[in-house]
């Protein structure tokens, strides 16, 4: 597979990410009066499953839920691909000039055992601030007290757009493309957001599943992996290439988003892939036929 | 970014957990419960702000542009929720077909089928209305009213009939009082003197 067609993974990935954007804007500005005879509002906004279950409260509204159990079940079985490819916020802050991106990632800074190929450990859990927001807003919730209006990505993304349409400042926006700038353009999602804890905690839970069960997912191949690094330097969320499975060897599947940067970036023919329903749509490395240029590959500076 | 080991770790973001909760909660909890007036049918005010995901959904839908998510001074607790400001216009409630209701991607804005409306009561401030204050024949008020709920005495004074009154805010809008309109609408449950007069801002 030519550098070009791996490389074409990230622009078809951006041009997803703008038709989302652009569907988000478009969805907020066609709320205005008169209501839609389809739609009334932004339909983002169910799909959340935060929103949702302020909804389900006490009102027992649950068709409101449908789109979010929907997304729920598909980050079951296929890891938060909503985060990698349509969240408005998440794709906006990506797409940021980063200081982070600027200093560049090199694997000297990456600790070894950051670095692809080490399988995960029984006792190892990544605690993430994520779900520490996650806890506090249920636990708030609990207490009746409504919080996700200040973390939510849709909600915040939502009223930004209301707001500059009525001509005030989005501040919480501001604050995080500041965040985003400063200290890395998917810091946000991968560290802090609650939704993306949710779909996590999603994932997780379905990160046994077979990959030909999956639509979409991320396969590492353990003997073809040469721990050069590059996928963890690679990859936008900061997620090293640590397999969550050794038996189905799904692809750190509670944080990774699928965007299928590493496959672009490993050397290593058929080390990564991403799969549709079992079958590689993307592999990592060259075709047999591309191999005396190989060399030449493993000579190129990181 | 690191990966950790339950125990000790798990134990410290159990401690960063409660702590933001108490942190959180003392800092949205509501303080003193004002009332703020709402789009119809969010006049249940503390299930109204628990549900209500602030995303200005209802903001954009209103077909008059009543709304406004209301500031700080209002509490952190109400902060971005939609108010309803008869300043901006009056709400078309039985124009509109509750658009807000149908924008609000969480039901917190509901629209209850043939009940009727009532977004809060307008009273007039007699010591500011140039009717009562300076026996001039101004009816404004009582003629912009959609709902005969303001009454004029033999020496053409308003008065308002609360029972009738369904605070859409056509009267405090349109009034001609300057700065300060001398009729104003207050949120339900707010106390205010019989024949709906008395009360200044």
């Amino acid at each position: 597979m030519s550098k070009g067609r791996r490389r074409a993974v990230h622009w078809v990935r951006r041009a997803v990410q703008v038709a989302f954007i652009a569907l988000f804007i478009v969805m907020t500005w066609a709320a205005a009066y008169p209501p839609s005879a389809t739609l009334d509002e932004n339909l983002f906004l169910r799909v959340d499953p935060l929103a949702g279950i302020t909804a389900a409260w006490e009102s027992g509204l649950w068709l409101y839920l449908l789109p979010a159990w929907i997304l729920l079940g598909l980050t079951l079985v296929s890891g938060r691909f909503f985060c990698g490819w349509i969240c408005p916020l998440g794709s906006g802050l990506e797409m940021l000039p980063s200081l982070e991106r600027r200093r560049g990632r090199k694997i000297s800074r990456l600790r070894p055992k950051d670095i692809a190929g080490r399988s995960i450990g029984k006792n190892d859990l990544r605690v993430r601030l994520k779900y520490v927001f996650l806890a506090v807003l249920v636990l708030l919730f609990a207490l009746g007290i409504n919080a996700i209006w200040i973390f939510d990505p849709l909600v915040i993304a939502n009223r930004a757009v209301v707001f500059i349409l009525l001509g005030g400042v989005p501040f919480l926006l501001i604050a995080l493309v500041v965040l985003a700038v400063v200290v890395g353009p998917r810091f946000w999602c991968q560290e802090m957001c609650p939704f993306g804890a949710c779909l996590s905690l999603a994932s997780m839970a379905g990160s046994r599943l077979p990959v030909a069960a999956s639509p979409l997912t991320l396969v590492k191949d353990n003997d073809a992996c040469t721990h050069c690094g590059r996928c963890a330097c690679a990859c936008p969320f900061g997620i090293a290439g640590v397999a969550d499975s050794e038996k189905t060897g799904r692809l750190a599947m509670a944080d990774c988003a699928l965007c299928g940067e590493c496959v672009a970036a490993c050397p290593e023919r058929g080390a990564l892939s991403l799969r549709v329903m079992g079958a590689p749509v993307l592999v990592s490395g060259k075709r047999p036929g591309d191999w005396e240029t190989q060399e030449e590959a493993i000579a190129c500076e990181m | 970014m690191r990966d950790v080991r339950m125990g000790r770790r798990d134990f410290l973001a159990l401690g960063v957990t409660g702590s933001a909760t108490l942190l959180a909660y003392a800092l949205l909890r509501e303080k003193g419960g004002a009332v703020l007036l709402r789009p119809p049918g969010a006049q249940d005010e503390a299930a109204f702000t628990t549900r209500c995901l602030r995303c200005g959904e209802c903001v954009r839908a209103c077909l008059t542009q009543c709304l406004e998510p209301a500031s700080k001074d209002f509490g952190t607790s109400k902060l971005w929720t939609p108010r309803f400001n008869p300043a901006l216009a009056k709400c078309e409630f039985e124009l509109c077909g509750r658009a807000c209701a149908q924008a609000c991607p969480v039901g917190a804005i509901r629209k209850p089928a043939g009940d009727e409306v009532r977004i809060g009561t307008a009273a007039v401030a007699r010591s500011k209305c140039i009717a009562w204050n300076e026996g001039k024949a101004c009816l404004v008020c009582y003629e912009r009213c959609s709902y005969g709920a303001i009454e004029v005495d033999s020496r053409g004074r308003p008065r308002v009939v609360p029972e009738k009154c369904t605070g859409c805010g056509a009267c405090q809008n349109t009034c001609v009082t300057c700065p300060d309109p001398a009729i104003v609408v207050y949120p339900p449950g707010t106390a205010l003197e019989s024949g709906g007069g008395g009360r200044g801002n």
